[in-house]
């Protein structure tokens, strides 16, 4: 059945078998039934560009599945899903409104985990080279920033709760949205002398130590040119 | 509309070309969206198909899966419920329900339609409610430049039609101008990767010559667009007083970061050939002259 494209391994000791007219595994089963079969024996849950796309905070479409475990979650055993996986501390592991149980296809009952919107953008500080770059992640920060469905206080909230330096990027993501009120509510205790946060950890533009600038209230270094971050985010908006 | 194709088709094409069946289902029904509006005479020479379908025409090799972009004169431009009754289609196989129009920008000069729901009943491969939905974009801004008529293409071979329709397309003079402001003040890669496929598909010395550009009109259309934008967003705009302020813009390094990059969706056959080094240099050796006002380096 396997060399006829009709069995495909999805994790350990689980299989899907495809209808007989299925050409590809893809035609089986969505994905994020195959991801839930493949990692559902363990926390997890689809997040990061998946859930950008999901969420329609980004229109670039992907090959391949992203989605986060804990730490000490070592998925076992190939399977036939394209699938990247970040392994979370449990400081950064989300609290349990920052996930979002979803119906995987309509009139069935199979479920999967997905970030919620706002988790989704704070993970995109969190893992930007899981989001397609950084130029991705804030055009979702634009984009969400022209939704009424997004809660700044919850990004806030999420952002605190994974550490410092996510908060850091957070708090200057959301003053470059003009959300202010947001960041008194949240940050005023940040101290921008005490810190030397990268905004983007993937350090995708190598910028000279000398062309970085360090923004005085979060203490995050622009590694990312100002231009760039003001483009993105008002093209976000508009899309 | 078009020939339908089956599941096996779909599927192929999908596998083929690295995208996933749910967003080639979609970039089908985007191009029974198009021809349901040409077929209404929506096209003209002042109502055209604009953003990356219409590059296509051009064989562009770029995939992009959301959204559907049209552009209208001032004069051509029409109401958001006639519209939304425009975009409305029904055949046996597929049904289109936009949802209706809201204004994009605070002067009114464009509108979406989001969702613009779908019910492609002649596949399975989208059961996902949430993956049965695109966007289409109205700008009603003006155009600087006449539309041009050519024939719609599609990157793939799904035996659509027997002859691809003809449509009205944003003038690619508008398309490089629009994209050159795209680049300059937005600093969007993928405007920069469409200002590079443009680059090549007109330089004089290519085989074969897709595009036609005139140096002169260009600089034209670019003047037109930046003045026009300029009034609609003056401190976007602010930094580019000048034509060319945005070509010695343009005449820089683009550094474009990995992770950028490989954020663009190229067709699989292309992705080897369009690397950043090739885009720069069609970009700084073949577009920025051509953008140079006459007798200045």
């Amino acid at each position: 059945m396997a060399q006829r494209g009709l069995l495909y391994r999805v994790g350990q000791d689980r299989y899907v078998v495809a209808p007989i007219e299925a050409s590809a595994l893809s035609q089986a089963a969505p994905p994020e039934l195959l991801i839930d079969l493949a990692l559902g024996s363990h926390p997890y849950y689809i997040g990061f560009l998946s859930a950008l796309i999901a969420h329609r905070l980004t229109d670039l479409h992907s090959a391949s599945a992203s989605a986060a475990v804990p730490a000490d979650v070592r998925p076992r055993g190939r399977t036939s899903i394209a699938l990247k996986i970040a392994r979370l501390s449990p400081r950064a592991w989300p609290a349990p409104d920052e996930i979002e149980r979803f119906r995987v296809l309509e009139g069935t009952k199979e479920f999967a985990h997905r970030s919620a919107v706002e988790r989704a953008l704070v993970d995109g500080l969190l893992r930007p080279d899981l989001c397609a770059g950084f130029e991705t992640v804030v055009l979702a920060w634009g984009r969400a920033g022209r939704r009424a469905d997004v809660s700044w206080d919850r990004v806030a909230q999420a952002a605190r709760g994974i550490g410092d330096a996510t908060a850091r990027r957070a708090a200057f993501m959301l003053g470059l949205l003009s959300l202010e009120t947001i960041v008194e509510r949240h940050f005023a205790d940040l101290e921008g002398r005490a810190a030397n946060t990268p905004l983007d950890r993937s350090n995708g533009f190598n910028l000279d130590r000398s062309e970085i600038e360090r923004d005085p209230r979060t203490g995050i270094l622009l590694n990312v040119p100002r231009r760039h971050l003001r483009g993105w985010v008002e093209a976000g908006a508009d899309a | 509309m078009i020939e339908y194709p089956d599941d096996d088709v779909i599927g192929k094409g999908s596998r083929r070309h690295a995208i996933p069946e749910t967003v080639l289902v979609r970039d089908l029904v985007r191009v029974v969206e198009v021809m349901n509006l040409e077929r209404q005479g929506f096209f003209g020479k002042e109502s055209v198909l604009a953003g990356s379908m219409a590059l296509r025409c051009f064989k562009s090799p770029r995939f992009t899966v959301y959204d559907a972009d049209f552009s209208t004169t001032e004069n051509a431009a029409r109401r958001p419920e006639e519209m939304r009754r425009m975009l409305a289609y029904e055949d046996d196989d597929l049904v289109i329900a936009p949802d209706p129009l809201t204004p994009h920008d605070a002067h009114g000069t464009a509108w979406k339609s989001e969702p613009i729901r779908f019910d492609p009943v002649f596949t399975s491969l989208v059961p996902n409610r949430d993956d049965r939905s695109f966007k289409a974009d109205i700008s009603f801004r003006g155009l600087v430049c006449e539309g041009i008529e050519c024939e719609l293409l599609v990157p793939y071979e799904m035996g659509l039609w027997s002859r691809p329709p003809t449509v009205w397309i944003m003038n690619p003079h508008e398309v490089v101008a629009e994209k050159v402001l795209g680049w300059c003040v937005n600093r969007l890669v993928k405007h920069y990767a469409d200002l590079a496929f443009i680059g090549v598909a007109s330089n004089p010395s290519g085989r074969p010559r897709l595009i036609e550009l005139d140096g002169m009109k260009l600089r034209e259309a670019l003047a037109n667009k930046l003045e026009a934008m300029r009034g609609l967003q003056p401190a976007r705009y602010a930094a580019f007083g000048s034509v060319d302020d945005l070509v010695d813009d343009l005449d820089r390094a683009a550094n474009l970061n990995q992770a950028q990059w490989q954020a663009i969706v190229y067709l699989r056959e292309h992705r080897d050939r369009f690397k950043p080094d090739l885009l720069e240099g069609a970009v700084r050796e073949i577009l920025v002259p051509m953008l140079r006002a006459p007798g200045r380096a």
